[in-house]
């Protein structure tokens, strides 16, 4: 755990805050990605607040501030926009593997609906800041053109950054207050993204960060046109109605989780979460070992899988013809086969 | 015969070790297990990104005698007769003028610690200014040393050869793009390895084979990756020793095969500074086997020799 305090509390857009928080010693401050996010708890009343998950909005360059964006959809962060500056919040993680891998992601689309913008905010900062000249074409959903966070540093980063472009949907009403030729009204739509993409869907890789609908419905688009399901990326949030902890402590409970990631209870995802890190931190080769001992094929659409620091494939072509068993597999284990590619190093 | 394969990052990119044996799986991992723990143990040594990484820490007392190990000595050596060898084309000096030019960490580096890390105050010497005793080396109080890619194509050849004595019909590694592969695929097919198109990284323009089953040795280098623009003015990561500024090039990659990997990536970096003349000059000297360039021009262009060994 971490120990922060919050600096300043600051409404970015007129359902959302942005949080700024600061180590209480130095010790407390810890490196993250571009991308990643944290779980963080408060003091209500003297009582310790259930955790909630939020992407980190700041670039990993800024080491003395901490930035969380937050929608005001619950009691949760309703508690946090009543927080002043000085209390104390708990901060754990970082956690998740919703990063840009240089190696791999050389031409990216970040596709955010909503709130779903703020892993992103950290990346495109932390390449702009970087001088990156990784191509960043965002394409960003909102309601209403009244209520977009971060609208006008990203049209500031775009100026900054050459290599980075951002395109406004608005699903809502006109488009009359913003920048003619970066706005398009209506949802993310299979033309629209033909026309953006220019039907060379296998050229980049997307990342995707919206409420579970919406990312449905973008990778289903990106499917349609056979994208390489190991270039599509994502990161689903939505809200949900579950019932805290608190609710012993009558007039302070905060009844409402308001966000959560991969869809299970945060203690859990926080447990699993942490083994994963733990165990991808060391090459292994347990892919191979679990796969001799069953005969469950590798996925090779995971994205988690493929996001691993280590993984090991087999191509066994003595067995594929002796037995079913091993057939299956090593077609399986032959399509994640890497050929040999020389690329700058 | 089976072909096993391992993915895992290290050296800030992607490593990639194949190996096809008649041996069990047990014996794979087992060389696996060897190879990436002597990649780790590499890079706490080599990186500059770590602050207690010999080199970080060699660069801090730059200016006084400071003992080395065996591995770091032998790396300084080899440095040295490629500067020579190239005229300096190749200086392992260069990293002031590559962090004055704007680069000053990798997206993957999260472990940059830029104040420490940051020579942009210090200077780029000449190689003669890199002394090297029995067990000690010394350089100018305001310079600072990077190995790069000579580092990834040292250990290459370094893990090539570990490899080469192990009962295996064939392998390839590849460190972030730097690859090394001797004897065959499955079914005896040689090994293939494809060049990615410079102006789209989804394609591949050629193939390289390894025909003999010899060793072969194959890096690319180029002004496509690492790039960005500074004060309104674009740089790239290719600094020319002669100007200490991104190199004005006609090339946009460079790929190149040699015996050795460290040979490969320093002449594929020296041909994109000096141009495609230089390319074919290494070739009549025999330093390198063979070449393929990408032109930077508006009709995207090639320029190669006999590809392959």
């Amino acid at each position: 755990m971490h120990n922060f305090k919050v600096k300043s509390l600051k409404r970015i857009a007129p359902d959302t805050i942005l949080l700024t928080l600061q180590p209480k010693r130095p010790k407390d401050w810890f490196q993250f990605s571009p991308g990643q996010y944290v779980a963080i708890g408060f003091k209500y009343h003297g009582r310790p607040s259930p955790m909630r998950c939020f992407s980190i909005v700041s670039s990993p360059n800024n080491k003395v501030e901490l930035q969380l964006a937050m929608r005001l959809a619950g009691e949760f962060t309703n508690s946090i926009a009543e927080l002043e500056a000085g209390e104390a919040v708990f901060v754990y993680g970082p956690f998740g593997n919703f990063v840009i891998d240089e190696q791999l992601d050389r031409n990216v689309i970040l596709i955010a609906g909503g709130i779903g913008i703020t892993p992103f905010m950290s990346m495109i900062r932390y390449a702009s800041e970087a001088r990156l000249q990784l191509p960043i074409t965002l394409l960003y959903s909102n309601k209403h053109q009244t209520n977009i966070p971060f609208y006008k540093e990203l049209l500031e980063l775009e100026q900054q950054n050459s290599h980075f472009k951002a395109v406004f949907f608005i699903t809502n009403g006109g488009i009359d207050k913003l920048n003619d030729e970066l706005s398009i009204p209506g949802q993310i739509s299979d033309d629209k993204l033909n026309q953006l993409i220019n039907h060379r869907y296998n050229r980049f890789t997307y990342f995707i960060c919206g409420p579970r609908g919406f990312t449905k419905n973008i990778k289903t688009m990106l499917a349609k046109h056979n994208t390489d399901p190991t270039r599509i990326i994502t990161e689903e949030f939505t809200p949900t109605s579950q019932t805290n902890s608190l609710s012993t402590a009558p007039k302070l409970s905060i009844s409402r989780m308001t966000y959560y990631l991969t869809g299970a209870s945060l203690a859990l995802a926080i447990g699993l979460i942490m083994m994963v890190d733990l165990a991808r931190a060391v090459p292994k080769l347990i892919s191979v070992e679990s796969k001799q001992q069953s005969t469950t094929s590798q996925t090779t659409s995971s994205i988690s899988d493929q996001k691993q620091n280590s993984t090991t494939t087999q191509n066994n072509t003595a067995s594929s013809s002796s037995n079913s068993n091993s057939n299956s597999s090593s077609t399986t284990q032959t399509k994640n086969y890497q050929p040999p590619i020389t690329s700058v190093s | 015969m089976e072909r096993y394969q391992q993915q895992f990052q290290a050296l800030g990119s992607t490593v990639l070790i194949t190996l096809v044996t008649k041996k069990d799986l047990a014996y794979a991992q087992k060389l696996f297990r060897q190879i990436s723990l002597r990649i780790s143990r590499f890079e706490q040594q080599f990186s500059r990104f770590l602050t207690d990484s010999e080199l970080t820490q060699f660069n801090q007392r730059a200016g006084i005698k400071v003992s080395v190990s065996q591995t770091f000595l032998k790396l300084l050596e080899v440095s040295k007769d490629l500067s020579n060898s190239t005229d300096g084309l190749y200086n392992p000096f260069i990293l002031p003028a590559l962090q004055q030019a704007g680069y000053l960490g990798s997206w993957t580096s999260q472990r940059t610690e830029l104040a420490i890390n940051d020579y942009r105050n210090r200077k780029t010497t000449i190689i003669d200014n890199l002394i090297i005793g029995d067990s000690w080396a010394k350089i100018p109080k305001n310079s600072a040393l990077d190995f790069g890619g000579i580092g990834k194509g040292y250990l290459l050849d370094e893990l090539s050869r570990t490899l080469s004595n192990k009962m295996l019909s064939g392998y390839w590694l590849s460190l972030g793009g730097d690859i090394i592969c001797a004897g065959f695929d499955l079914d005896n097919e040689f090994w293939k390895v494809a060049i990615q198109d410079a102006n789209d990284n989804s394609q591949i323009i050629d193939y390289i084979s390894n025909q003999t089953g010899n060793i072969l040795a194959i890096a690319t280098s180029g002004i496509t990756k690492r790039h960005g623009i500074k004060n309104g003015q674009s740089w790239h990561h290719i600094i020319d020793p002669r100007t200490r500024k991104p190199a004005i090039t006609d090339i946009l990659t460079a790929t190149v095969t040699a015996d050795q990997a460290v040979r490969a990536d320093v002449y594929a970096k020296c041909i994109v500074i000096a141009g495609a003349k230089q390319a074919k000059t290494y070739k009549r000297q025999g330093v390198i086997q063979s070449f393929l360039l990408q032109l930077n021009s508006k009709v995207p262009a090639l320029i190669k020799s006999r590809l392959g060994s």
